[in-house]
């Protein structure tokens, strides 16, 4: 039988010293690593920001779904893998070494680790699939979605510009976990103490983060 | 009439003037004012033309019922028509333009409409159908011209203004650092969540609001003014023993703690389903450098509709002249704006409240006489009127209006008049005991009869201003937006929603569900909040429904001149008169729908707020039935205008789709390529070289494909991971092919069909594991095919332990192609993991490329869609950029080059595989030459019905090549090459190119339905320069395939093309599959 190792793309990077993945394309509106850019409205350019916009590292990125008759055991192993406790549908629990564990459906989670720096490598309890095939199947998606963190006294406003979902403060509590779609295309919502993460499509970042940022111009938004 | 400034009261704030423009004039208004009040203010009273008759309008009332002064506003790409000058904030340096005239509205020629009215009655344009001389078609053909030419109101920002304005506003949607993507004017999108929704932030809607902010609830209140408090805003009388502006602070400031929302300028322009409301918020100022407005999508619990009341006028001779204005209009303007619509004011009014318009103009110092229809009537209110020193006649209708030449013609004098004895249908008022004898104790209260009288002109007061007032109508547009069915309130003299009859979670509060009195608008909405906190909590509602004072209008709709004719407008918005309804009723429009059509009364921005119900009493008296059998029209959203480019928001220009972005964009960008859209998709087009356009660029690289080696982006090839130990299984069942014996290691094409037999799509399928494929599919129906996988899994087969996942983002896939691919490749991956034994044609393999700073992981097939050795190089998104690097240079050193999508459709087209342009919802397997695939040893989606008999014919199209003939070619069976005399053709020469989209007919047959005047026999799908074949080269399908037409030629028409004119095209057909017909160069 042939061996496969892209089954888990991060292990494999990790493991082999390949050199550091380039980002998703992101926009010119936003300054990774440096200083973050000013967007104003004209005649507004020394007022506060309203929102800042900041892009994560997504170190690992699971989707990992159970068979029926095993909802209980993936739910167990999950929480133990990532030292966290099981999120019920619709939340997230934050676990060891910047691992997060989401329930985004009845048989379906997200595991994950975001890192503030630009390259990170897996932590090594998500370097390969953390669930046993017999439960379930694991997919490996770190290449596949881009994480920003959206944060600030206009965070409602944005938001509210963005999705139609119920974003009051009482909908967005820490641990709040949700698919809602910004101009059509899926984006996953984690609700922090820090503001909002989104995991967007990577082919559609560019575009997506480009309206975000544009949408936040109106209440003084700092990119990078 | 001529306006002015009162020296003293309103709310506006007189140390902040603002300069405004109206007709390139400068003026000044005052901070606070509306357009309206400051037009008003300046002495402007001619703003505006009716639509048809071009007679001068002024102001005629005080918010979005506005029917007369209906102005433009701003210029170039930020110009607005249409919009209503009473309801416009004014904010400094807004300019205002009149509309609908020409070359102004204070003289406009249009105005000889006027003159010959006779000819411009309800529907004329509908009778020029007929024609003036019978000739029908041919006049109307000539009329239709003059009446699109004279028809309309305002005129939009165009494409040419929006381009010019792209430039000036390049920036002004968004930040100094970040340069703005779509230029121009910018609008929002958004989405609100609340327990309650007050609609109306005027008394009821406070009252309502704070009693459900105390209760609990999370409240949002949107008011469409730029300030709450609604009619109470500068009035002196007192709310709860507060004066008016205190009562409101104390709501708002109530509000603010408890964390209410509320927005001003906001107005619910609809209420749908599950009582979503529909809201626009305009910016406060408009020329900034913001967004203009929003458009707000409001999901709440409950909904409170607390949207007051629209007076209604009387309608008589001359009522559309500048200076005529509704009666509570000309107290607001008074009390809030400190403006009065002239200098003598008479007050016609069928309703107590019209007294408090008397008084307070009266103690404005001026003139005022007020005509009643009622004797007597009028209660504390006429008594403070009357010590203003308002003089009163009691039994008075207004009859005509005169008008000054001098001014526009603009309110000069009234006539009065006295609703004659001997008419059945005077109104009276209960309890009269003479008409001469006027009662003081009388409040008037409902009359009967229907609303319609008759009167001789009995004396003329002088006055600049007339102020009417017949009674007020709930504003119940919105919730009739749910379908909700109005019944006719008798003693309103208006239609209202039965309290039994409201939606689930909606109420009405205050007048517009007919309180009008303050005090018990306030006690309704304070009630309405109360049971909107309670339900939502669960508790029972806390008390019962307030009472309700007695209504005191008489129902007094329209008065007519006995002893003459005169225009008397019910919709002056639409210049529709009391004789056009009548006129309709004669022609036979009774039903009130076919009537509202036929005159176009309440249509348009107006959504008869001020006339609809009076043209339903007139058409009532003209019909010989009652209102309620009459009926009302159906309202429909939007209740005021909205900017279309709001509903877009910021989903246009570079934000209309967010593109979408391979891995590899940049890379390729840097190096000059040039991008085409595939769906939502930027693909690389072609790669540019110096001099070079796309039609060189794509030969030379198919070429280089054919001849070496080239590199191609795939990344947009959908993906999706298949899991699960019925893996297998379940892409046997999907698939008309077998896949549960492929082993692991190879891939295999397939082919899925739809449910009904047709070919869904097509694509490679990896076994990587024996529990787990890898599944490519075309990039057109990569999300269609998803969902169609996740629905037969959720739903047709759930005894199938399997999942899929699209893991489409998560790659960067590059096809290498050519005889060189092999050697190009092992260049950038070990040599031993690419040779034809370790990867065989359909194997596939993961092994490590070498890029600049390491090796990283890629996943390689060899598969071929150019008929060409080639494999398919996938590696994580993140590496894509390094990999294509490395094998860009691997390439290069082979003697190839990277190619486009152009390049790509002509290697394709010349191997006569097929895309989504062949497999477009039509196409069986048997029309795309893939019939023999199908397994006849398992059971696969649409296996059932592929078998139908219209399917199986063999007379149906099916995919060949197309080739134009040449001049050179040998001459075809029953014609010489290039001429047109052997199938009577019409082509004047041999062409040697068509497009894609062109009809295939049969030359033979010029008029049949295969022949040219027919639908054709086939069509062209996509055509290329061919570089293996030489010259041009078309695919598509013809009835019976290349077998049926082996030898005989074909004709290619494009109907279309060279101006309308059309082309045609002599052809051969041919076999697709002409090129490496045996697979040699795919499997070398």
């Amino acid at each position: 039988m042939a061996d496969f190792p892209l089954l888990n793309a991060s292990a494999n990077a990790a493991a082999n010293e390949a050199p550091a993945p380039v980002g998703p394309l992101m926009p010119t509106q936003l300054a990774p690593g440096g200083a973050p850019i000013r967007h104003r409205l004209p005649g507004a350019e020394a007022a506060d920001a309203g929102i800042t916009l900041s892009q994560l590292t997504l170190a690992a990125l699971w989707h990992v779904t159970a068979w029926p008759a095993a909802l209980a055991e993936v739910e167990a192993a999950l929480a133990e893998r990532v030292d966290a406790r099981p999120p019920t549908p619709g939340s997230w629990t934050p676990g060891a070494d910047g691992a997060a564990l989401v329930r985004t459906g009845p048989l379906a989670w997200l595991v994950l680790a975001t890192a503030p720096e630009a390259r990170a490598a897996a932590p090594q309890r998500l370097a390969g699939p953390p669930l046993d095939p017999s439960l379930g199947t694991a997919l490996d998606l770190s290449h596949a979605r881009t994480a920003l963190l959206l944060a600030g006294p206009a965070l409602g406003a944005v938001l509210a510009r963005l999705v139609s979902v119920d974003t009051r403060p009482a909908a967005m509590a820490e641990g709040r976990a949700f698919t809602a779609p910004i101009h059509g295309h899926p984006v996953q919502w984690l609700a922090r103490a820090d503001g909002v993460a989104l995991l967007l499509p990577r082919s559609f970042a560019r575009g997506l983060t480009e309206l975000t940022v544009e949408t936040a111009c109106p209440y003084g938004c700092d990119a990078g | 009439m001529t306006g002015y400034r009162l020296r003293s009261g309103g709310v506006v704030d007189r140390t902040q003037p603002l300069r405004f423009a109206w007709d390139g004039t400068r003026y000044t208004g005052l901070a606070g004012d509306t357009l309206g009040s400051a037009m008003m203010a300046n002495g402007i009273h001619t703003v505006a033309r009716g639509f048809k008759y071009h007679r001068p309008r002024g102001i005629m009332t005080a918010g979005v019922e506005e029917t007369g002064a209906l102005v433009t506003l701003g210029r170039g790409a930020r110009r607005e028509p249409n919009a209503k000058a009473p309801a416009v904030e004014l904010v400094e340096g807004l300019e205002a333009w009149g509309q609908n005239a020409w070359p102004s509205v204070r003289f406009d020629v249009g105005r000889i409409n006027d003159v010959m009215g006779r000819f411009f009655a309800a529907g004329f344009y509908y009778k020029t159908f007929f024609g003036i001389t019978g000739r029908g078609t041919g006049e109307w053909m000539l009329f239709e011209r003059l009446i699109r030419a004279a028809a309309g109101m305002g005129r939009a920002a165009d494409p040419a203004d929006m381009r010019a304005g792209a430039g000036a506003g390049a920036g002004a949607g968004a930040g100094a650092g970040a340069g703005a993507r779509t230029a121009g004017e910018t609008w929002d999108l958004a989405h609100d969540h609340c327990d309650v929704l007050v609609v109306g932030a005027g008394p009821a809607g406070l009252a309502a609001a704070e009693a459900a902010a105390a209760g609990g609830a999370d409240v949002l209140v949107i008011e469409q003014d730029f300030e709450p408090g609604g009619r109470l805003i500068g009035r002196a009388d007192g709310v709860e023993g507060q004066p008016a502006d205190t009562w409101i602070a104390d709501r708002v400031a109530a509000l603010h703690r408890a964390g209410a929302r509320l927005l001003t300028r906001a107005t619910a322009f609809g209420l749908y389903d599950a009582n979503v409301v529909g809201v626009f918020q305009r910016a406060p100022d408009a020329n900034g450098a913001g967004p203009s407005g929003t458009l707000r999508i409001v999901r709440p619990e409950r909904v409170i509709l607390a949207t007051g009341g629209l007076e209604r006028p009387i309608v008589c001779g001359g009522n559309d002249r500048p200076g005529v204005l509704l009666a509570g209009a000309a107290e607001r303007y008074v009390a809030r704006w400190g403006v009065t619509p002239g200098a003598s004011c008479l007050v016609a009014t069928a309703d107590d409240a019209a007294y408090e318009t008397a008084a307070t103009l009266a103690a404005a110092g001026v003139a005022v006489t007020v005509a009643d229809v009622r004797i007597g009537a009028g209660g504390p209110a006429r008594e403070a009127a009357a010590a203003a020193g308002a003089r009163i006649h009691d039994g008075m209708v207004p009859v005509r209006v005169a008008g000054r030449w001098t001014a526009h013609h603009a309110v000069q004098a009234v006539a009065l008049g006295r609703v004659a004895d001997t008419d059945p249908e005077r109104p009276k008022a209960p309890d009269t005991p003479a008409p001469e004898a006027p009662a003081s104790s009388a409040r008037g209260g409902a009359l009967a009869g229907t609303g319609i009288a008759t009167a001789a002109i009995e004396r003329w007061v002088e006055a600049d201003c007339l102020a009417l007032s017949g009674g007020w109508s709930p504003a119940i547009h919105l919730v009739c937006h749910r379908g909700v069915k109005p019944a006719f309130d008798p003693a309103q003299g208006a239609f209202r929603i039965a309290e039994d009859a409201c939606p689930e979670g909606l109420a009405l509060a205050g007048a517009a569900d007919a309180r009008a009195d303050t005090a018990d608008a306030v006690a309704d909405g304070r009630h309405a909040g109360e049971t909107a906190a309670a339900r939502l909590a669960g508790r029972p509602a806390p008390r019962a429904r307030p009472g309700v004072t007695a209504p005191t209008a008489a129902r007094l709709y329209e008065v007519r001149w006995r002893d003459g004719k005169t225009k008397a407008f019910v919709d002056p918005q639409h210049d529709v008169t009391a004789d056009d309804v009548r006129l309709a009723a004669r022609e036979g429009y009774v039903s009130v729908e076919h009537m509202k059509r036929y005159t176009t009364l309440g249509m348009a921005t107006d959504q008869g707020k001020t006339g609809g119900l009076v043209g339903l009493a007139l058409l009532a008296e003209a019909t010989g039935r009652s209102i309620p059998e009459t009926g009302i029209t159906t309202f429909r959203p939007p209740y005021t205008p909205v900017p279309i480019a709001a509903f877009a928001g910021r989903a246009r220009g570079a934000d209309w789709q967010p593109e979408r972005l391979t891995p590899l964009h940049d890379v390729q960008a840097e190096a000059g390529a040039v991008f085409t859209d595939a769906g939502r998709w930027r693909r690389a087009w072609y790669h540019r070289r110096p001099g070079e356009g796309i039609e060189t660029a794509y030969v030379r690289e198919a070429r280089t494909v054919r001849e070496s080696v080239g590199m191609v982006d795939v990344s947009t090839l959908g993906k999706i991971d298949v899991m699960g130990p019925d893996a297998a299984e379940f892409l046997n069942r999907v698939y008309v092919n077998g896949f549960a014996k492929l082993p692991v290691g190879r891939c295999r094409y397939g082919v899925m069909l739809r449910d009904d037999g047709i070919v869904l799509d097509d694509g490679v399928s990896w076994r990587l594991a024996e529990d787990r494929f890898w599944m490519t599919t075309t990039t057109a129906e990569a999300a269609k095919v998803m969902h169609w996988l996740e629905y037969l899994i959720a739903w047709r087969w759930p005894e199938l332990r399997v999942h899929v996942a699209s893991s489409t983002d998560q790659w960067a896939g590059i096809a290498v192609a050519g005889p060189r691919a092999r050697s190009a490749l092992s260049r950038v991956v070990a040599a031993a993991a690419v040779d034809g034994e370790a990867l065989p044609f359909m194997g596939i393999v993961e092994t490590r490329a070498t890029v600049a700073g390491g090796t990283v992981p890629v996943r390689i097939g060899r598969v071929s869609f150019s008929g060409e050795l080639a494999y398919e190089v996938h590696v994580p998104a993140g590496w894509g950029a390094a990999v294509w690097q490395a094998l860009a240079t691997a390439v290069a050193a082979e003697g190839g080059a990277p190619y486009g999508t152009e390049a790509l459709g002509a290697l394709r087209i010349e191997k006569g595989h097929v895309t989504v342009a062949e497999l477009d919802g039509r196409t069986t397997l048997a029309d795309a030459g893939l019939g023999r695939m199908a397994s006849t040893k398992k059971a696969f989606v649409g296996r059932a019905l592929m078998a139908r008999e219209g399917l199986l014919e063999e007379s149906r199209p099916q995919l060949a090549h197309v080739v134009p003939i040449a001049a050179t070619d040998a001459a075809p069976a029953g014609g010489e090459p290039g001429t047109q005399a052997d199938a009577g053709l019409t082509t004047e020469a041999v062409r040697t190119r068509f497009g894609g989209g062109a009809i295939l007919c049969d030359p033979t047959a010029p008029g049949g339905v295969g022949g040219r005047a027919g639908h054709g026999i086939g069509w062209i799908t996509g055509v290329t320069e061919s570089p293996s074949f030489g010259g041009w080269l078309g695919i598509g399908f013809v009835e019976g395939g290349p077998a049926a037409w082996e030898g005989r030629e074909i004709l290619v028409r494009e109907p279309t093309v060279d101006g309308g004119k059309g082309r045609e095209t002599r052809a051969r057909v041919l076999s697709p599959h002409r090129l490496d017909p045996d697979g040699a160069r795919m499997r070398a």
